[in-house]
């Protein structure tokens, strides 16, 4: 039964929220995402003193009736910002445990919401093999939004995803511009930091959302079992592996498991991209209240 | 070290499989995973660990390979042989029988005529002469009695050889039997050690199986014969005495001619109920034997049943020869010689009944007491007499001279100012206070029920053995406070209604309740009581007067101490130790093994009811089998030559092969559990 987690509930209680985007990104008109340099919107943001080729319109003249020198009134801008939503759709977000998937996407859906719903551009990059595909196109705006989101529940997710490829051969990444999302298991020790340096020199702000199912987070089962990986061909493949799960080795498996999340902390820490990692049983509301706030991509 | 059995390291072959199962791991669950990535980081985690816990993973795998090592040990039967017991080459393993009928030797013979039991003898000194001194040989020699040993093992040379001689000079045959199953075994034993030993048995009895055993049969079917008495059992019919005596003539057909004897039978101590004590003369009764071929073998025998009578005149008796009681009676073959004299005379003992002599005060006479002693009368007249004598007249009342004394109701004067009488058990049946002067009790008043009360159990006691308390009950009683020293055996409502005290000086049973409120008297148990009383207190020395040798009798004791002798005057072995003992036995009952032929006495030693002390007799025979000295047998024990394998169906080896191959089966079984 496929599981989904998107309906009006879900969608409603993110009204209140927004994102928190880099204020030195350029973005595009019509956004409402303050940034550093000053537009022509209504709020006042600073004087400056009149340089030759100024519009004289701007001109505060009631300022020059007391100081008798030319200011000009400066008004701070808005931008519309791109968010990018990488999603890795292989299969090992989806046959182990269905609900991982369900929730990867959700997860997007959400932040495509809070994109939406602050006017910035959101496209879903699905991550096939070495491809990101992005069959919503651009989307600006709810109405289209929703539309997307029907779809969004029908992605598939099976075979292998190479993120680093997908990522750097993506034609419409934009320099400067906006939010790069990677939401993905990221049980793949080097695949995915080439995409991450690639964003980062692409002067993006990048988020990685790793996803855990509760059994990758903590193994139950124990004896002698077959591992089969959900990306493994057939039962010989290499991917797969025969272990005896004992105590001592589901102890070894959370020490690794820790220290694997660690590094991918450290490394986005070292390349200033923030990371945070869930499980899959754990509300999307909560993480997004509570983790995405604390590393501060919610405001 | 050696194995008996070295098939039982196949054994070991259980831990290949053992192994086998561990490696091939039958069932692996599947399980689907995102990615094995973690795990394969997790190996190289696991790899850090200390050694111990790789050896803390295969310890199950360790424990069971132990476990089936143990077992094919035990399989294989690990000896460690002395050097003895290593030997090779030839030997006879030679067996003599020394049951009683190896004593028996050609009829007619002087007396310096040879026994079947010495005809061993020189024979196996023959056969070690041979095998010892021209062959190079060994001989081991296991002596066939009711505990087969093992005499000599594996000697050899000429020095063996006088070992073997001087051995063999100082044997002495038994009268009892002999357990040939065991002697084989300890000479298959022999076999296992040394292939190629051969078995040689000398026996007087024809014995059937053994295997590989040669069996060389002493007995001689043209000389020897054997009369014997085999029992006696004296009845009284009609205030006479009748003896039924079992006699019989064994022999072959050649020596199964009809042969006329004269059965001599002499009442010593004969009274006549007056106190009149003599010995009676002589009875002879002639009996002609005409030995048949038995159905059960291959012997002839003539089993006659005689009954004699003192006053038949026939056979020298007359009417004068009645007589209540006797001392012994010899019932014996005197005019012949034949092969075994052993069991030619036959004493009878148990011909004086114990006097038990109870004296019954009572202020309110009632039957239930009269009536229960005179029906114990009846039931032990065979080997009791009781005399009951009843008191009214309190004047009357004696402290000595019974052995029993009741007092109901009351308690007489002169035992308030004399004491309790000391030569008997004192037995106060609804006594008043003044007991509480006497004994180390303390009664009160009397507890009348509302209701009918029946009673429980208390201390557990010969007394009330076989005594069901929920039978009968009470409706008033007299309250104990104060028991003392008393064992309560019965309690009615949570006071102790019938106590005990049996200490050597002290023998005194209360029932502080009127018999005539309660059910008991109406009950078999009144009647129980009684009986268990004259039994506990007064209880015979043996129940049998005739034994056969190697029987065990249980003895009691109304005394301190029994002092046992037997025909030599000997104290006789203590089973526990196999040794004799001193002969005296102080805590009862006690049995000891009988192992003497003749008359065993039995002496009771300080008891406190009779000034002398009180002596019985018991006379042990020849075993009936072992008279008839041409019995046969048979043995299971098979001896193979040539082979040192042993019979696994007769250890226990199948089962621990059955439990290493359960064993298995549980691991096997384990494996293969999906979650394990």
């Amino acid at each position: 039964m496929k599981v989904s987690y998107l309906n009006d509930n879900f969608f409603s209680r993110l009204e209140t929220l927004a994102l928190n985007l880099r204020a030195d990104l350029a973005g595009y008109f019509g956004g409402k995402h303050l940034v550093k340099t000053y537009g022509q919107t209504v709020e006042f943001a600073d004087y400056r003193e009149y340089q030759l080729g100024d519009d004289i319109r701007r001109i505060d003249w009631n300022l020059y009736g007391r100081l008798e020198k030319y200011y000009l009134k400066l008004f701070t801008d808005e931008r519309q910002m791109q968010v990018q939503i990488f999603l890795d759709c292989s299969a090992s977000m989806e046959k182990a445990d269905p609900t991982k998937a369900a929730y990867a996407v959700a997860f997007a859906a959400a932040l495509g919401f809070l994109a939406v719903h602050n006017m910035d551009k959101v496209t879903f990059k699905q991550i096939k093999g070495d491809r990101a595909e992005d069959p919503l196109g651009t989307i600006v705006g709810k109405n289209t939004f929703f539309r997307a989101v029907n779809q969004l529940e029908n992605i598939t997710f099976d075979d292998e995803a190479h993120i680093s490829t997908a990522v750097t051969s993506c034609p419409d990444t934009s320099t400067n511009n906006g939010l790069s999302v990677i939401i993905s298991d990221f049980f793949d020790e080097r695949d995915w930091k080439k995409a991450v340096d690639y964003l980062v020199f692409k002067k993006r702000q990048v988020l990685l959302v790793q996803i855990l199912s509760p059994d990758e987070a903590d193994p139950s089962y124990s004896g002698r079992v077959n591992l089969i990986d959900a990306e493994s061909l057939d039962l010989l493949d290499e991917k797969n592996m025969k272990l005896r799960i004992t105590r001592s080795m589901q102890s070894a498996y959370q020490d690794a498991l820790n220290d694997f999340i660690g590094s991918l902390k450290e490394f986005c820490a070292s390349r200033g991209a923030d990371f945070i990692s869930v499980t899959s049983d754990k509300p999307i509301e909560k993480v997004i209240f509570e983790q995405l706030l604390k590393v501060g991509i919610m405001a | 070290m050696n194995f008996l059995t070295a098939l039982g390291f196949l054994g070991l072959l259980g831990i290949a499989i053992l192994v086998l199962i561990y490696i091939l791991k039958p069932n692996f669950q599947q399980k689907i995973v995102s990615s094995t990535f973690i795990w394969k980081l997790s190996l190289r985690y696991k790899k850090k660990r200390i050694p111990i816990n790789r050896f803390r993973q295969i310890l199950l795998l360790i424990c069971q390979i132990l476990i089936i090592t143990a077992c094919s040990f035990i399989l294989a039967q690990p000896y460690i042989p002395t050097t003895e017991d290593i030997r090779y080459g030839t030997e006879e393993v030679v067996v003599i029988d020394a049951s009683a009928n190896m004593n028996a030797v050609y009829s007619g013979a002087t007396s310096d005529s040879s026994s079947r039991f010495d005809r061993a003898i020189e024979d196996t000194l023959t056969v070690a002469r041979d095998v010892m001194l021209e062959r190079d040989g060994a001989v081991t020699v296991i002596l066939a009695d009711e505990e087969p040993r093992l005499l000599l093992t594996g000697v050899r040379g000429q020095e063996g050889y006088n070992e073997l001689e001087m051995t063999l000079g100082g044997l002495e045959c038994t009268f009892g039997h002999c357990d040939m199953e065991a002697a084989m075994m300890l000479a298959r034993r022999q076999v296992d050690i040394n292939p190629q030993a051969r078995v040689r048995v000398y026996s007087g009895t024809k014995y059937y199986g053994g295997g590989d055993a040669e069996f060389i049969n002493l007995s001689d079917n043209s000389a020897e014969f054997n009369v014997a008495v085999l029992s006696c059992t004296p009845t009284l019919e009609e205030n006479e005495y009748v003896f039924n005596i079992e006699v019989a003539c064994y022999g072959s057909e050649a020596a199964g001619a009809t042969r006329e004897r004269t059965l001599e039978i002499t009442v010593i101590g004969a009274d006549d109920g007056n106190g009149n004590v003599s010995n009676l003369p002589t009875l002879y009764k002639q009996v002609v034997f005409n030995p048949q071929p038995s159905v059960e073998g291959d012997w002839w025998e003539d089993v006659q049943t005689l009954t004699v009578r003192a006053t038949d005149a026939e056979i020298g008796g007359s009417s004068t020869n009645l007589f209540a009681s006797y001392e012994e009676v010899r019932v014996e073959f005197r005019d012949t010689y034949d092969s075994f004299p052993e069991d030619d005379s036959l004493y009878v003992y148990g011909g004086q009944r114990d006097e038990i002599r109870i004296q019954y005060y009572t202020t309110d006479a009632n039957s239930f007491y009269y009536v229960g002693f005179h029906v114990l009368q009846n039931v032990m007249r065979d080997t009791r007499d009781i005399v009951f004598t009843q008191v009214t007249d309190e004047s009357s009342v004696a402290i000595e001279g019974y052995d029993f004394y009741v007092f109901e109701h009351g308690i007489p004067a002169v035992v308030k100012s004399n004491g309790l009488p000391k030569d008997g058990v004192v037995i106060f049946c609804d006594p008043d206070k003044s007991i509480n002067n006497l004994c180390d009790i303390e009664i009160n008043e009397k507890v009348t029920l509302p209701e009918f009360t029946y009673l429980e159990s208390g201390d557990p006691s010969p007394l009330t053995q076989y005594i069901q308390p929920d039978r009968f009950g009470l409706s008033e009683y007299t309250k104990v406070v104060n028991i003392g020293e008393f064992d309560p055996l019965l309690y009615c409502g949570g006071d102790p209604v019938l106590l005990s005290m049996n200490t050597e000086d002290t023998k005194v049973v209360v029932m502080p309740f009127n018999i005539n409120m309660s059910s008991m008297s109406v009950e078999w148990d009144f009647m129980i009581l009684l009986y268990n009383m004259i039994n506990h207190y007064m209880p015979l020395t043996v129940t049998s007067y005739l034994y056969e040798i190697g029987d065990t009798v249980t003895l009691n004791c109304k005394g301190p101490t029994l002092s046992v002798r037997d025909s030599m005057n000997q104290p006789p072995i203590d089973p526990a130790t196999g040794q004799p003992g001193t002969g005296d036995y102080k805590e009862f009952p006690t049995q000891i093994k009988l192992t003497e032929r003749g008359t065993y006495t039995f002496t009771v030693l300080g008891a406190i009811f009779d000034e002398d002390n009180e002596e019985r007799k018991v006379f042990v025979k020849i075993s009936t089998a072992e008279s008839n000295i041409f019995h046969e047998g048979e043995v299971h024990t098979e001896i193979e030559n040539g082979t040192n394998e042993r019979n696994s169906g007769d250890d226990l080896l199948v089962y621990f092969a059955a439990a290493l191959v359960a064993l298995l089966f549980v691991e096997w079984w384990l494996q293969t559990r999906e979650n394990y």
